[in-house]
């Protein structure tokens, strides 16, 4: 396969879309991204990942209208579909694409507007992701599968509700200094949990988690633009390449699994995203890792190989990973904080990695990060996708 | 009253819930379907507040459950303070219901033997 790299990344602000349609939100990060890679019509692909737009947003073709609307006809377009995993299926597509030598150029989108129906609504239409005999009618929703997941992994491993707070404290904390954040609010740990009035600020959810240990639902979009080694040479910017990837599925039925407390297809995806680019955990200086529920946070720093299994909420609260810490995770402020729009997700984590790695993460921006890495999950772990990205030169 | 089933190889005679195209163990693709029913022992649960609109509980009770043949399935749970390991016994009663349309699947209540 050819070498792919990014030249271009944008985003919208996430939270509520207000008056945007889902095309508003995604042409705006397209357009972003168009800009900050100084390309107009030159965009011979485009993939556009969304999760719920024919439920949401009576809307389908999302991918044609997206070509539609940027004008970059008659460049092909593709609407990619995988659940909460969308955005890193459709840069996993859009990588194939261009490093299969079918295309030199493509534009990756990630885009959801959740705001447009009420919260119950959003719980439901995420929760149609379970199984449908085994798991949906049963009044399943992902909190409930994180909940369950949760309280095994606390028992098993000795994790309190105080490390569950931690994880929300920190992507709380790093999300005050990312302005496209859904959430700019600091938490404390007395707030979440001690103080008498936690009971109502941070309600149960899906027991052990509460509120806080939860994503907020939420509006926006993110994109990326990749291309050949020698377009991004030519363009005279930062060279970020896709180091590699890796995906895995697991048991549809989250009961089926042999250990529930395994993140099988996490461990996989991470292992094929290393080993296809020839590193290992501890090469990786940032990471931006898929804390829909903070539980998820830990485990997957555990499945991803950083953390020995069981080790995780003891590295969290060590501090190493704050954005001063060892291995920074979240950064960005993570689906905690800077939020969790379905579709746009897994593109967003690739956003804020190629801008760590590109040197223009803003406030937030780490100390010179050579190597990132990304997770995103989808269902409750039946489908992950990781990436390995490099700053060259 | 309505089933909800399990699934016996008729190759390897493994157990599995829900139904797949083939079995895990041996590969075969030739089931009998047998009553998921009996005693069960408590994996895990959650108290879940954020329900559909399909359901008027305040909150429901969700639990992941291992049958005495191995199998495993989630239901409901009818049991006030449950615990991890406690002995389940099941039935299958409505679960859900929207409009017109009600949904049987695997309750869960404390077991008196």
């Amino acid at each position: 396969m050819r070498d792919v790299y990014i030249i271009g990344a944008g985003m919208t602000k996430f939270g509520r879309a207000g008056d945007w349609t889902l095309i508003d939100v995604l042409e705006y990060a397209a357009a972003q991204a168009l800009k900050d890679a100084d390309l107009k019509d030159d965009i011979e692909s485009v993939f556009v990942a969304n999760m719920g737009a024919g439920l949401l947003n009576h809307l389908s073709g999302v991918g044609s209208a997206m070509v539609d609307r940027l004008c970059l006809w008659p460049a092909t377009a593709e609407t990619v579909e995988n659940g909460p995993a969308s955005g890193g299926s459709a840069v996993k597509v859009g990588t194939m694409a261009v490093g299969s030598g079918a295309v030199d150029t493509a534009l990756v989108i990630g885009g959801e507007v959740m705001r447009s129906v009420t919260g119950w609504e959003a719980t439901d239409f995420v929760a149609t992701l379970s199984h449908p005999e085994a798991e949906y009618i049963y009044g399943v929703t992902l909190p409930s599968l994180a909940g369950m997941f949760a309280r095994l992994y606390m028992d098993k491993y000795g994790i309190t509700p105080e490390h569950l707070a931690m994880v929300a404290i920190k992507n709380h904390q790093n999300a005050m200094k990312n302005p496209n954040a859904h959430i700019q609010q600091t938490v404390s740990m007395e707030g979440l949990l001690h103080r008498p009035e936690a009971v109502v600020n941070n309600p149960y959810v899906a027991e052990p988690l509460r509120m806080f240990d939860c994503c907020p639902v939420s509006d926006g979009a993110a994109a990326v633009i990749l291309c050949t080694k020698e377009i991004a040479e030519k363009s005279g910017k930062p060279m970020v390449r896709v180091a590699g990837f890796g995906q895995a599925t697991d048991t549809h039925a989250v009961h089926e699994r042999k250990d529930p407390t395994e993140l099988t297809a996490v461990r996989l995806a991470a292992e094929r995203a290393f080993g296809m680019a020839g590193r290992k955990p501890a090469d990786v200086d940032v990471a931006e890792l898929h804390d829909a529920f903070t539980i998820l946070e830990i485990a997957e720093s555990e499945e991803a190989g950083f953390f020995d299994k069981g080790t995780g909420h003891i590295a969290l609260e060590n501090g190493e990973t704050r954005p001063d810490g060892r291995l920074p995770i979240n950064v960005s402020g993570g689906l905690k904080a800077r939020g969790h729009p379905v579709g746009a997700t897994g593109v967003a984590q690739v956003v804020e990695i190629a801008w760590q790695l590109a040197g223009k993460a803003g406030e937030r921006q780490l100390d010179d990060p050579r190597v990132g890495f990304t997770c995103n999950f989808g269902g409750f772990g039946n489908n992950v996708l990781c990436f390995v990205f490099e700053r060259e030169g | 009253m309505a089933e909800v089933n399990a699934y016996v190889c008729k190759g390897c005679g493994a157990v599995a819930y829900p139904e797949h195209r083939c079995c895990r163990a041996c590969g075969k693709t030739r089931f009998d379907l047998v009553p998921l029913e009996g005693k069960a022992t408590l994996l895990t649960f959650t108290r879940v507040y954020n329900l559909s609109l399909a359901f008027e509980e305040r909150y429901i009770t969700l639990g992941i459950v291992e049958f005495e043949s191995g199998v495993r399935a989630l239901g409901r749970l009818a049991v006030d303070e449950p615990e991890i390991g406690m002995k389940l016994s099941s039935h299958v009663a409505p679960v859900r219901t929207e409009g017109y349309e009600t949904y049987e699947g695997l309750w869960f209540s404390r077991s008196s033997g």
